[in-house]
Order: C-alpha cells, then sequence, then structure tokens
C-alpha cells in the first residue's frame, strides 16, 4: 500500500501506535500479575513481594490444579455448557434477527415482538420464581438448566437485526426473484454476509457462558455438576467473617491458598484466549475489506 | 388476518422457538412480581401469601438513607454511560487506523482481557495498585510531584475510581462491537470522499462515524437500562465505609442492610422499581428516535 | 477464681470422659451397644411408631433426606461422594437408615441454596439452618415441634451432651415454650478475643507485657517506632476494615461490650455499643491513629493486608481470635524456617478490675425437622450415634464406631473429616478449654489420657510433637494449642470467670429482623469515622440518638420482654 501520507497524519500514526500499546500494556498487567502469583511461592505472595514477576519459582500449585478431580470434571461442564449452549445462542439469535430486521411493511407485527424481546431485558420476577419455573419444567440438575433458561440472548438479536439492515437491500431483492424462500436467503445471503458480526456475537455468546457462574451454583444440585465459573467462586469469593464459626475460621486460614487460586483463575482463562485470535480473522478480515482503498 | 399469516408464516415459524422459551423461562417467572406487594411466606406460596399493597414500596423509601444512594446510584451509572460509550468508540476508530494487522490483532486482544477477571480479582489488584503508600500509581505521581492520592478512600475520588475502572474492565467488550460495525461500511464511501479530497480526519468525520451512528444509538440506547444499575459486584468490592457517602449505591445498600437475607417482598419491590425506571428511560430514547428521525433503534 | 465453676468444669470433663470408659468395656457387640442409647425411650413410645423397627434398626430401611455442604478442600476418596460414602454406608448398614442428599453444595454456597429451597418450599427431612433463617422456617410453620421428640428419642448421652452447659443454648432453639430446632452446640468459648503479639520485640525493646491497657498502649507506641528495613512504616496496632467497625477485643479492655446486651445497674438490658466506656475507648483508637500508630489505610484494607504487614515486619500487635496463628502461618515461615516469635495474651484492662471477653451464648447454626418428616426417630439415631462418636475419642480399627469417625480407612489419615460427613452433628460447648488445661500437661508427661476423648485435641497434640521434632509446617499449632498458646489463656479467663456473656440469646426479635442490619451498619459507619478521624468523637453522641430513634429503642423494649420471659 504505497500510500502519500502527510507529515502531521504520521506523527498522528505514531503518537496512535504507542498509545495503543500503553493501552494493551495496562490491559494485560492484572492478567500478568496473576500469573505471576501462580508461579510464586506462598510466602513471597502472602508479603506482597510479588508483582509482575514470580518471586521463588514453583510450579506447585499446577500440580496442585491438575491433581484435583473436582477442577477438571468442572472443566469438562464448562465446555460442554459452552458448545451447547452457544450452539442454541447462534441458531435462535439468526432466526430471530432476520424478521425483526424487516421494515414493517415487509413484517407486520416485528416491532411488537421485539418489543416482546427487550421487555425481558428490563423485567424479571426475581430469583426465586425463576428457580421454580427451572424446577416445573424437570431441567434442575442437568446440562440444560444452564442453556434452556438463557437460550435467547437478547442483547446479541438486537445488535445482529441492526447488522441485518445494514446489508444491502437488492442482495435480497434478486434472489427473491430467483425464487429463494426467506430461510434461504437467511442462510445463503445473510448469515454470509454477516460474518464479522456473527463472529462478535459468537464470542460473546462463548465468554456469556464460559464466564456465567451464579446460575450453575443455584440449579446444579451436585458439586460435580457445577461448571467451571460456579466452582471458581466457591474458591475466590470471601467468607463474610460474622458468619464464620471461629472453628471454620480456623479451617480456611490453612486453606488460604492465593498461589493455587491464582494457577485456577490463570487455567479458567485459558480457553477463552485461545478461542480469540481464531474469531478474530473474521473481523480483522472485514476491516481490512473497509480500509484497503486508500 | 389469515392471509397476513399465511403471507408471513415462514417469518413467525423463525421466531417461533425463541418466542415460546422467552415465553416459558422470562415471562412465565415475572408471575412472580406481585410479591413486591406482598408479604411473602414461603409455605403459602407466591400466591397464597397476604396482600401489603404500597408497604414494601414504602418501607424502602422510609429509610434514612435512601435519597443518598439514589443520588449515587444514578450519578455514577451516567458517568459510567458516557465514558464507556465514549472511550471505545474512540478506540475502534484509533485502532482502525492501524495499519500493522499484527499490531492491531495484538491491541485488540489485549484490551478484552480484564473483562475476564471477575471484580473480587480486580477489587483485590486495585487495593494493592491505587493503595497511597505503597501502589504503583501513586509512586509514579510521586514522580511528577503528586500527593499521594487515596483513590479508594477518598470521596473527592471514589466516583472517578469506580467509573475508570469499569471502563478499563469493560471497555474492550464494546470496542469489538464498534469494530464489527466499522466492518460494514461500504469502502465505496471512503473511495468517494478521497475522490472529494477529503483527508482522513474528515473521512472519519463523514464516512466513519455516520456508518458506526445506528450501533451507537442501539448501545448507547440499551444501556439506558442501567440507569439505576450502578454495578453491584465493583462497588463492593471496592467501596469501604469512608466512602458510603459517595459510593454507595442501591444495591449495596440493600444488601448491606439485609433486605436480601429473606425479605423477598421487599427484594423484588426494589427490583420493580428499577425495572419500571430503566423501561420509561428505554422506551422515551425509543419514541423519540423515531419520533424525530424516524429510526427504529430495535 | 471461683471454687462452683471450677466444680462445674471438672465435673464436664469427667462427663466427657464417661464414654471412653464405656467403649472400653465393651468393644464387642456393636449392636447392642448403639442401642443402649435409645431402647430405653423408645421402649415407652407408641407402638404404631415402632413397626420395623427391632433393635435398633429400621428393617425394611427407611430413607431420610437432607441437604449437605462440602468443603472445596476435599476430606473424602476419590470414589467417594457425599451421595455415597463409608459413613452414609454404615448408616444403613447399622441402622437401616438410608441417607438421600436432596442436594450437595459448596459450603460457602450452602445458605445461598437454603434460602431458595425454602422460599420455593422444598425442603428434606432435616437440615441444618443459620439463626438467621431459623425465625422464618418457624413463622412460617414449615418445622416440627420437637419438644416431645427430643424427650423420647434422643438418647441420655445426647441430652447431656446438648445441655452441658445447664441448657442456655438448647433454650436459644425453644420458641414459645416449645423445642423447634437442635442447635448445633458448640464452644461460646471460640469467640473470644486475645492480643496477639510480637513476643520477640517485646523481648528486644525491653517492654512489659500487656498487663494494662497503659501496658498495650506504651507498646503500640514503641513498635510504630520500629524500622522495617525498608518494607515501609511500622504501625502500632492492626486493624482492617471489619475489625476497624466492630473493636471488639480492644474495647472490651474499656468494659465495653459491643453489639452485646449488657445488663445495667436497674437489672434492664441496655445495648453495649451505646454506652459511655465505648466513647472513651473510640477516643483513645482515634488518638492512636491520628498518632500514627494505626494503618491509614485500614479502614479500606481487609485481613489478607494485616497479614502482608505482618510478613514484612511492620505490625506486631492485634486482637484476634484463638486461630489467628493459622492466618499467619505463611508470613511467619519462610522457606521453613520461623522467623517470628509470637505470644498470646488475655486481654489488659484499662483499670483495677479485670478485662473480660465478649462471647455469646447464642449458636449460630441449628438443625430443624421438616413438619412433614416420616421419621423424626431416625433422624434423632443420626445424632445419637455422633455423640457416640464424637465423645468415643481416638478410634481403634477394630471399633464399630471407627467407620463413623474416620470414613473408610478406620483409621485418622486426615483425609474424613468427620463432622462435615456425619449428617447430623453438635460439638462440645468446651472442648478448647479443656485443651488449654490438658494438651500440654499431656505434652509433658506424654500421657494422653485426658485428650483421649477428642481426635480433635489428640491432633493438635501431634501436631505439637511433629513441631517439636523441627516440622515448621505445623508452627501456627504452637499459637493456638502450645505453650502460652490461645487455649490456655482461654483455660485462663476461665478459670477467672472472664467470660462476659451477651445476655440476649433468642431469636432476632420482629424489629431486630427488621432493622438489626441497617442499625449494625450505622454502628459500624459511625465507629470508623471515629477512630479515622473523619468525623469528631461527638458524633458518638449523635449516633446513640439516632440509634434509639430508628429502632434501637423499640429492640430494647423487646429484648427485655424477652428477658422477663426468661426468668
Amino acid at each position: 500500500m504505497a500510500v502519500k501520507m502527510s507529515s502531521g497524519y504520521r506523527l498522528f500514526s505514531m503518537i496512535n501506535t504507542c498509545f495503543l500499546l500503553l493501552l494493551g500494556v495496562a490491559c494485560i498487567l492484572p492478567l500478568l500479575h496473576i500469573l505471576a502469583l501462580s508461579f510464586s511461592s506462598a510466602s513471597a505472595v502472602t508479603a506482597g513481594e510479588v508483582t509482575f514477576w514470580p518471586v521463588d519459582w514453583t510450579t506447585a500449585a499446577y500440580e496442585n490444579v491438575f491433581g484435583k478431580k473436582e477442577y477438571l470434571v468442572a472443566f469438562w461442564v464448562s465446555i460442554q455448557r459452552v458448545v451447547i449452549g452457544v450452539s442454541i445462542n447462534m441458531l435462535l439469535t439468526i432466526l430471530i434477527a432476520y424478521p425483526l430486521s424487516k421494515e414493517n411493511s415487509q413484517f407486520p407485527g416485528r416491532t411488537l415482538y421485539a418489543w416482546y424481546f427487550v421487555f425481558t431485558m428490563l423485567f424479571s420476577g426475581g430469583l426465586i420464581p425463576w428457580y421454580m419455573t427451572i424446577k416445573a419444567t424437570g431441567l434442575l440438575d442437568t446440562i440444560w438448566a444452564l442453556v434452556i433458561p438463557s437460550a435467547v440472548p437478547i442483547f446479541n438479536v438486537i445488535v445482529l437485526l441492526n447488522f441485518f439492515r445494514g446489508l444491502p437491500k437488492e442482495l435480497e431483492e434478486s434472489a427473491k426473484l430467483d425464487g429463494a424462500g426467506p430461510f434461504t436467503v437467511l442462510w445463503r445471503i445473510f448469515v454470509p454476509l454477516s460474518m464479522p458480526s456473527i463472529a462478535t456475537l459468537l464470542l460473546f455468546a462463548i465468554v456469556g457462558h464460559w464466564n456465567s457462574w451464579f446460575d450453575g451454583l443455584i440449579l446444579a444440585n451436585h458439586t460435580e455438576n457445577y461448571p467451571l465459573q460456579s466452582f471458581l467462586q466457591t474458591i475466590i469469593i470471601k467468607l463474610d467473617p460474622a458468619y464464620l464459626t471461629p472453628r471454620d475460621a480456623e479451617l480456611h486460614a490453612l486453606v488460604n491458598n492465593r498461589t493455587s487460586r491464582a494457577a485456577q483463575i490463570f487455567i479458567a482463562a485459558l480457553p477463552i484466549l485461545m478461542v480469540y485470535p481464531f474469531l478474530q480473522r473474521y473481523f480483522v478480515k472485514g476491516i481490512v475489506l473497509g480500509s484497503v482503498k486508500e | 388476518m389469515v392471509s397476513a399469516i399465511r403471507k408471513y408464516w415462514p417469518f413467525h415459524l423463525m421466531i417461533l422457538p425463541g418466542f415460546l422459551l422467552v415465553l416459558v423461562y422470562s415471562y412465565g417467572p415475572m408471575a412472580g412480581l406481585v410479591i413486591a406487594f406482598k408479604k411473602f411466606m414461603p409455605s403459602k406460596g407466591i400466591w397464597g401469601s397476604p396482600w401489603l399493597g404500597m408497604d414494601n414500596f414504602n418501607f424502602v423509601m422510609s429509610l434514612p438513607d435512601t435519597s443518598q444512594v439514589i443520588r449515587n446510584t444514578i450519578i455514577i451509572a451516567l458517568m459510567k454511560m458516557v465514558v464507556g460509550l465514549i472511550v471505545p468508540i474512540t478506540i475502534a476508530i484509533l485502532l482502525n487506523e492501524v495499519r500493522k494487522a499484527a499490531f492491531k490483532r495484538t491491541v485488540q486482544t489485549l484490551i478484552y482481557l480484564p473483562h475476564f477477571l471477575s471484580w473480587i480479582i480486580l477489587g483485590g489488584i486495585l487495593i494493592d495498585i491505587l493503595s497511597p503508600s505503597q501502589g504503583i500509581v501513586n509512586k509514579l505521581l510521586g514522580l511528577f510531584g503528586f500527593d499521594p492520592i487515596f483513590f479508594l478512600g477518598d470521596n473527592r475520588w471514589f466516583r472517578f475510581t469506580l467509573v475508570f475502572s469499569d471502563v478499563w474492565k469493560e471497555f474492550g467488550f464494546s470496542t469489538i462491537v464498534y469494530l464489527a460495525a466499522l466492518t460494514s461500511i461500504n469502502p465505496v464511501l471512503y473511495e468517494a470522499a478521497e475522490i472529494d479530497g477529503a483527508n482522513r480526519w474528515r473521512q472519519t468525520w463523514h464516512v466513519t462515524l455516520p456508518g458506526m451512528l445506528p450501533i451507537i444509538v442501539l448501545l448507547g440506547t440499551l444501556s439506558l437500562g442501567n440507569v439505576l444499575n450502578a454495578g453491584f459486584d465493583q462497588v463492593f468490592n471496592l467501596y469501604s465505609v469512608p466512602v458510603y457517602e459517595t459510593g454507595d449505591i442501591i444495591d449495596t445498600y440493600v444488601y448491606r442492610i439485609g433486605i436480601e437475607k429473606a425479605q423477598y417482598g421487599i427484594a423484588t419491590a426494589v427490583g420493580l422499581f428499577k425495572s419500571v425506571v430503566s423501561f420509561i428511560f428505554i422506551s422515551l430514547s425509543y419514541f423519540l428516535a423515531y419520533r424525530f428521525a424516524n429510526y427504529r433503534i430495535f | 477464681m471461683s471454687s462452683s465453676k471450677t466444680k462445674k468444669f471438672a465435673l464436664s470433663c469427667i462427663l466427657a470422659l464417661l464414654p471412653v470408659m464405656a467403649a472400653c468395656s465393651n468393644t464387642n457387640g456393636e449392636k447392642q451397644d448403639q442401642g443402649t442409647g435409645t431402647t430405653a425411650p423408645t421402649a415407652s413410645a407408641p407402638a404404631t411408631e415402632e413397626t420395623g423397627n427391632t433393635n435398633g434398626k429400621f428393617d425394611p430401611p427407611v430413607t431420610v433426606t437432607t441437604i449437605r455442604a462440602v468443603d472445596a478442600a476435599s476430606m473424602l476418596y476419590d470414589d467417594e461422594t457425599m451421595d455415597k460414602n463409608a459413613i452414609y454406608d454404615a448408616y444403613e448398614k447399622d441402622f437401616g437408615i438410608k441417607i438421600k442428599n436432596n442436594w450437595v453444595v459448596d459450603n460457602k454456597e450452602y445458605n445461598n441454596k437454603l434460602k431458595v429451597s425454602i422460599a420455593s418450599n422444598d425442603l428434606p427431612d432435616f437440615f441444618k439452618v443459620t439463626r438467621e433463617d431459623l425465625p422464618q422456617l418457624i413463622e412460617s410453620d414449615m418445622v416440627m415441634d420437637l419438644t416431645d421428640v427430643y424427650e423420647k428419642y434422643a438418647s441420655e448421652k445426647t441430652k447431656k451432651l446438648l445441655t452441658a452447659d445447664s441448657g442456655k443454648q438448647m433454650k436459644s432453639a425453644t420458641f414459645d415454650g416449645k423445642l423447634m430446632a437442635i442447635p448445633r452446640t458448640n464452644s461460646p468459648f471460640n469467640s473470644s478475643q486475645f492480643v496477639w503479639l510480637r513476643k520477640d520485640w517485646l523481648k528486644e525493646m525491653n517492654l512489659p507485657e500487656p498487663k494494662t491497657v497503659q501496658d498495650l498502649l506504651t507498646i503500640s507506641q514503641a513498635f510504630a517506632t520500629r524500622d522495617s528495613g525498608g518494607k515501609g512504616k511500622v504501625f502500632g496496632l492492626g486493624l482492617d476494615k471489619d475489625s476497624i467497625g466492630y473493636p471488639s477485643g480492644f474495647l472490651n479492655g474499656y468494659h465495653a461490650y459491643p453489639q452485646q446486651w449488657v445488663k445495667d445497674s436497674s437489672g434492664k438490658l441496655v445495648y453495649g455499643s451505646i454506652q459511655p466506656e465505648v466513647k472513651t475507648a473510640l477516643k483513645q483508637l482515634q488518638d492512636l491513629y491520628k498518632a500514627g500508630q494505626i494503618d491509614p489505610e485500614a479502614a479500606v484494607n481487609d485481613n489478607s493486608k494485616v497479614v502482608e504487614l505482618i510478613a514484612n515486619n511492620r505490625l506486631g500487635m492485634l486482637f484476634n481470635q484463638f486461630w489467628y496463628s493459622a492466618a499467619m502461618q505463611e508470613a511467619v515461615v519462610k522457606d521453613g524456617k520461623v522467623t517470628q516469635e509470637w505470644g498470646v495474651y488475655t486481654i489488659p484492662s484499662v483499670d483495677n478490675e479485670p478485662a473480660m471477653t465478649q462471647v455469646s451464648a447464642g449458636v449460630s447454626e441449628y438443625y430443624v425437622l421438616n413438619k412433614n418428616a416420616k421419621y423424626p426417630e431416625a433422624v434423632f439415631k443420626l445424632l445419637n450415634q455422633w455423640v457416640e462418636v464424637l465423645t468415643g475419642g481416638q478410634l481403634k480399627e477394630d471399633s464399630p464406631l471407627a467407620v463413623y469417625a474416620n470414613g473408610k480407612a478406620l483409621k485418622d489419615v486426615g483425609k474424613v473429616a468427620s463432622y462435615e460427613v456425619n449428617p447430623f452433628t453438635v460439638l462440645f460447648q468446651d472442648l478448647y478449654v479443656q485443651g488449654g488445661a490438658e494438651i500440654m500437661k499431656a505434652l509433658q508427661t506424654n500421657d494422653t489420657s485426658a485428650i483421649d476423648f477428642s481426635g480433635d485435641l489428640l491432633n493438635r497434640y501431634n501436631q505439637l510433637k511433629q513441631f517439636q521434632s523441627g516440622d515448621t509446617s505445623v508452627w501456627y499449632q504452637v499459637g493456638i494449642a502450645g505453650e502460652g498458646g490461645a487455649f490456655e489463656r482461654m483455660y485462663e479467663y476461665f478459670r477467672q470467670n472472664r467470660y462476659h456473656y451477651d445476655e440476649f440469646f433468642g431469636a432476632a426479635t420482629p424489629t431486630m429482623a427488621e432493622r438489626g442490619d441497617l442499625l449494625k451498619t450505622k454502628e459500624q459507619e459511625t465507629f470508623t469515622k471515629i477512630i479515622t478521624g473523619s468525623a469528631s468523637i461527638d458524633e458518638f453522641d449523635k449516633f446513640v440518638t439516632d440509634w434509639k430513634k430508628l429502632g434501637g429503642d423499640k429492640i430494647t423494649e423487646e429484648v427485655n420482654d424477652w428477658y422477663a420471659t426468661m426468668k
């Protein structure tokens, strides 16, 4: 790309690069800190000596984590949850967003439907009725309890319908002339053309399922059905000292292992770190298409 | 009517599965909102519990600090909304100006990282780095001759600390949506602008921003739904007694005075109040956009 | 020391030892032995309830449901779960009682999950519940009146154990004269506060041991002048964001008892936090803070920061409970070497009157039976059996009780914390006081007979042995059970009659339930602000007025009504 660049713009580019670099560093520091903790000795961590580099290097924390059956079981539950949950999320997101992206004239009733969905973003019946509904439908203590009640990610639907609207109308018209029905139009035209936004929402869906912990705690009746983040929550949350008998306080003081906690947090973040660059291909490609014309 | 349904049946069919799931798992439990007007007794169930009228609401309003926590909540939430909108847009545009794909990808990945750490963990880290005596931030400020600032313990600074740290944790998330929006801008528009002699700044102003506008409006509107959610997890893990005055929000207050413990009626009343306020804000912006710009946000 | 106290204590020791003797004289014949606890009372029970129950065993077996919490730190074997393990199997085999867990969650989530179960009216036959949740269950008429079934089915030994404190803890489960729950009896003494102090600094700086508050202030001032060697300023007294709003140990030295109900001169109960002694003590803390002897960041930092100060030689004195050395383990023991010497002291007094440590007679956890539970007898069998185990000492492998105490391995391998797996457990009310009296003696004489009744104490004894032979990973046990450790101080408080009980030990009164937390948060806020100097000491008087106005007066009234019924 041989481009003529004004010197002003070149200066801007330089500052911009430095700025974004600093920003990136500021964002990676906490994770680096956790990584450093996980490779340090317990007494160095307790003394607050560890910042971004391990002190008294040791891999004991990792050996500890990988020896833990509960951790590995929870990891597996999370993977199942993501695979099943995200498939359902994406399918429903696309199916709902497409009709809702139509004008009122093309699909009377779309506005009513849109409000029907948006309303649930704002109002909820609260924990107890939610729990009772899930129990009544027999999902309790199964993997389905984690994926069915949250099957429709409304936020993602709304975002995608906005992206669908932005696609050129002519494509759809010409496909229709060729005799394609709405389903064909959706799968053959809308979905392939929206790959950047779909990849974005796919990432959100994966992250959403991977990170959520509260439903796992409430809806699983046995600890071996906890997804990873629910399991982690039980490790990292601090007990309110007011509700702790002194005897239990003693036990907790003894198992309070910050290095092992750090290792578990880090390993739990790894899968997302690996998925992310893979999905990124899609939006970076889009960006290149958009900005290649200099 | 029948012919209308026949004509549009594929659309209805597409929506049907999601419609039913939402009906069962979102609208079904909403019946439980009646608890807000009842004294909930588990043995009698939702329907059998005695009615209280508005007592639960009145109770909350009669609490001594209610007006202060509502004010704190709105101030913090609004600040977060505004900064949380501007920063990701700016970063998305700046990232868009970077040519080296590898660098762009790396930065993009990095800014998303804090999102994966919960506030319990980040809280501990922030307390470390913001400490006035030992924290790295104050040591840096010291190099420039500033006095140490007690970010987490000083009422003048606490709200800014909340807003700043929240944006730092979450801006990578919205930046990605805006980047996706940028990809959908038709390149032809840039070509045309260039032919018209527009430099990068003008292109950004006249092509990029308008191209992102629908998504900006959408995310802005949806964030209005959080006007009374100032972020329980964050505040809970960062606040302490000295900054209750500026940092205590509805959710932390309700939690601290024990309403969540078992008084579901009151907890539901608080939730319902928040929902209604959010609903009003979102509806308002929806209808304003429709009325004056003839644009449907969703 | 008062002689009646000593007698009572000696008696309780003997009572605790009885089962050991019983177990020794009766090693075989497991069924009969376990039967003796229950057959006597059940003989008088109506015949209809006895069908299928022969010789202490249900035949055919019955199923009782419950809910459980497990600790993330695993105490079960890999092939065992809370649903299926050696202890549950033993209950089925020996008693014909199948225990079914409706759910099992992590310890920290138990109460949240239980609230959901209560609210959705989905309760098992019996379960553990906190003091906070109990009134709601009773008010909603969801739990069984245990007055009669307790009389009928609890074994004599169980009754003795539960009422060893002359029945205070049992009384806290009595509502309108009806026994609605079984308290998970526990030691009130365990919540005593102690001064934890860097002994090596004390010697090095030639300072007195803290006998009076004045000594304590001198020490604080002296410690605060120390040099940490570039690690930062050293502080005199350690506080964190929780203790700064409730500095009970320090206040006790001024005969002030925050958050307790105390008897005033007229015999009425008044709230401890609003008494004038509190103001004096807070003023002193404010002065310490101003003088830089308390960490200016204390109000923001949690306890892990206090431990960090300790690790960096920046703190040498604080108030806390008996187990605090366990929290300091990583800070003090570095690379296998003990780097600091800590001592434990009773609370010093501001005047000639010895200071008392405040403890609550109330229990924090209760067991309740579902109103619709079919087999209350079976549930009480679980309790009776546990009492046998608890009082059975460290059990030999061939003991019929061994499996209940140690699980699959039948011997103590540190894997099964028996009180975490057995479904219905209560604890000794004065175990650690006894530990303070006996462990060191046992260590000197190598004669463990006085502590053989308790696996817990024996375990501590063994760890002290381990430490003596050079294992620093159990350093913390020295501070707890070793010479001059917390247990001995606990015993000292006991001998000198220095426990200050909360006079109110009933369930929350109506206004307390509605306003209690609100008032408590006001109180902690005020105390914190006064100590950190962001409010003047006069703010205390305003707090007292506010407290009364915001419901405190009403609560006082209700508490005194309750008190009248207790006389």
